[in-house]
């Protein structure tokens, strides 16, 4: 991967806080990643750990207030800075170079529409069909995301649609704007597993056939596994894991993601599957994040070491590869012993 | 042998509406076979996992066997008694016998009075731990059992996190001494780490107390680790029904394997191998009429032919104790 070049997506210290009843919650808490063209990035954490956040600042979709962008936060797609732009440019962005496909396909759809009359709004606006073109445009999109019978669909109400039809229609709508990049949030957390299967198919397929790049945040390794080129592993507001996909879910280098492996239920085909290991609490209050290292309290391998000041986000050689633990400073330490001191 | 805990026979449960006349001219009447034609048995102490798709009918069937849901026809045994033709005192019975854990304990806590008070609650309605005093003892102990603290006992559901509410959930279900346990989803909810440690504590307390459970759950993962025997529905139907290890190595309907091969996960990619087959499409919603297997407009088998539309694929048994509804398969 060439450091010069600019990539799609930049965030940099992304930092979002909200005004809650309890304080100040620093949702998200100095994330930084990016996403290059054609490429599939997973975010992963648990449920409250700031990946939808991240997701929806990207785009300019938060409620400010009570949410508040902090001043130092950078996120360009394209060299261009998305924070503070005007309107009428976002509008432009969004929905055509950057589309979004969201978890519940029931709410983010319009229920007065139909289904078809909706896709083409977004060829409209974002392509400047006329209403004829947009119509035959639509239908060849909802053929091409496994919609059969599209004059039938074009016309259907998003409730006379199944949950995975109507996934199906949102990743058409997205398609729309021919975007260079697809955010997709838990877009398949609501649906069955061989109906998941099937999306996940397609989403993998639209990469495949232009070159789209996605960003896909999910809770579920298995989904991250099935689809990502790599993966960004969240906890408590900030990364604490990077690296292509066979890297973080075949060797993690972080006890969160660890943790989060063995605590996942697998099907085996023979035997008993191994006995779980839950992480033991909860994740700390966004109000009050710890000074420490944020997953002291859960970790199973902490020791005095961890007691000291919290953890920085360290390369483990490649910089594309990096962690956000006290311990990791061993693992680089065995890498270079490995490769003769190939690294520093 | 002795008699299993819980008998089903031929249950039908089924949801419809009389046409009738309404201001923009007659509504049609239908009737949606939400559970059509299920037999199986429990043994006391077992965990029968139950699998399916949404809108299979696998939440139905549980509230049906525990007569939350009245069924059309057939019959639900419990220790050998007709649970649909009990008396009013012999139900109040049957639901110290018998309780239900739901998916969300968000929306099936009542949200204005304290967990404790929710517990406590239980007790009351079924009269069990008398006085006062006596009760919070109880409370305190139920708490204790699912792993939380007396100072749990005065906060809201709102105030407790997700999987806390769960533990309340269980020891509502728990505070009566129940035989017999019907979760519903109940780690569906949770983020995966919290989904352990409820698995973790209900997997415990099952065999401490001995439970006998129907554990529904669209996971097969999950419901690998916690079942006993597991039992696969589609459609309103059983399609398959196996002891858990005999089920996962060599599942023997179609739809089972078609299951087990679209989960996600790398740990099965590189077994599963190029040849993943997908469903197409949706499952059948219940209203159309099918006539053959319900299976057969999705089903990847490659000898299906016109006899699977033929008639309706019965259980039959293949290896000892694992059945099949399949013409082409068992």
């Amino acid at each position: 991967m060439s450091e010069q070049a600019i990539p799609l997506l930049a965030v940099h210290d992304l930092r979002v806080a909200f005004a809650t009843d309890q304080g100040v919650a620093r949702a998200v808490d100095g994330v930084s990643f990016s996403v290059e063209s054609g490429e599939v990035v997973g975010i992963v954490g648990e449920s409250g750990c700031g990946k939808s956040v991240t997701a929806l600042s990207i785009l300019g979709l938060l409620a400010t207030p009570p949410a508040r962008v902090l001043e130092q936060s950078s996120i360009r797609f394209a060299g261009e800075e998305l924070l503070g732009m005007d309107r009428a440019r976002l509008r432009e962005i969004r929905g055509g170079q950057i589309a979004i496909v969201f978890q519940e396909p029931m709410t983010s759809l319009n229920p007065v529409y139909s289904v078809g009359a909706q896709v083409a709004e977004v060829l409209r606006h974002h392509r400047g069909m006329r209403q004829n073109e947009a119509r035959a445009a639509t239908m060849a999109l909802f053929e091409e995301v496994g919609l059969y019978e599209p004059a039938v669909e074009y016309e259907s109400f998003p409730h006379q649609l199944s949950g995975g039809m109507r996934q199906r229609v949102m990743i058409a709508m997205a398609l729309a704007g021919e975007p260079r990049l697809i955010i997709a949030d838990e877009p398949t957390t609501a649906l069955d597993v061989t109906v998941q299967a099937q999306i996940l198919a397609l989403l993998a397929r639209v990469r495949a056939d232009h070159g789209t790049a996605v960003l896909l945040i999910s809770h579920d390794l298995g989904v991250i596994g099935e689809l990502c080129d790599r993966v960004i592993v969240m906890y408590a507001g900030q990364v604490v894991e990077v690296g292509s996909v066979s890297e973080v879910l075949g060797s993690p280098a972080h006890p969160y993601t660890r943790a989060l492996l063995a605590s996942r239920p697998v099907v085996v085909s023979d035997g008993d599957p191994p006995p779980l290991s839950p992480i033991k609490g909860v994740v700390p209050s966004a109000t009050a994040w710890p000074f420490t290292c944020r997953f002291l309290e859960r970790c199973p391998e902490a020791d005095g070491e961890c007691d000291g000041a919290a953890p920085e986000l360290v390369s483990l050689g490649d910089h594309r590869r990096r962690s956000r633990c006290h311990h990791v400073v061993d693992v680089v330490e065995d890498v270079v012993e490995d490769t003769a001191g190939g690294l520093r | 042998m002795t008699r299993p805990l819980v008998e089903v026979q031929d249950l039908e449960v089924q949801f419809g509406r009389r046409s009738r006349a309404t201001l923009s001219g007659v509504g049609r009447g239908y009737t949606i076979n939400a559970v059509a034609g299920v037999s199986f048995s429990i043994a006391r102490g077992e965990t029968l996992g139950l699998v399916g798709e949404s809108g299979c009918g696998k939440t139905t069937l549980g509230r049906a066997v525990l007569g939350l849901a009245r069924h059309s026809s057939g019959r639900v045994l419990f220790a050998g008694e007709d649970v649909s033709a009990m008396t009013p005192e012999e139900a109040r019975e049957f639901r110290c016998r018998a309780q239900i854990l739901f998916q969300d304990p968000g929306s099936s806590l009542n949200p204005r009075i304290t967990v404790g008070s929710s517990i406590e609650e239980v007790l009351a309605v079924h009269g069990l731990a008398g006085e006062a005093p006596t009760r919070r003892a109880r409370r305190r102990e139920l708490l204790h059992l699912v792993g939380l603290g007396d100072e749990h006992a005065d906060r809201y559901p709102h105030e407790v996190s997700a999987g806390q509410r769960q533990r309340v959930g269980i020891a509502r279900a728990l505070a009566v001494e129940p035989e017999f346990l019907v979760c519903d989803e109940p780690v569906s909810a949770l983020d995966v780490s919290v989904q352990a440690q409820v698995l973790e504590l209900l997997m415990r307390l099952q065999a401490e107390l001995g439970l006998t459970c129907l554990f529904i759950a669209h996971d097969l993962a999950v419901v690998q680790r916690v079942s006993d025997r597991v039992a696969v529905m589609y459609a309103g139907r059983l399609v398959e029904v196996g002891p858990v290890r005999a089920l996962y190595r060599n599942p023997a309907h179609p739809y089972t394997r078609a299951l087990l091969a679209a989960l996600p996960g790398s740990e099965t990619k590189s077994a599963r191998g190029p040849e993943r087959r997908m469903l197409r499409g949706d499952a059948p919603g219940g209203l159309e009429t099918i006539g053959g297997c319900a299976f057969y407009t999705r089903c990847p088998h490659p000898s299906k032919d016109e006899e699977c539309c033929e008639s309706v694929p019965q259980l039959g048994e293949g290896a000892s104790g694992h059945f099949v509804a399949c013409a082409k398969s068992g």
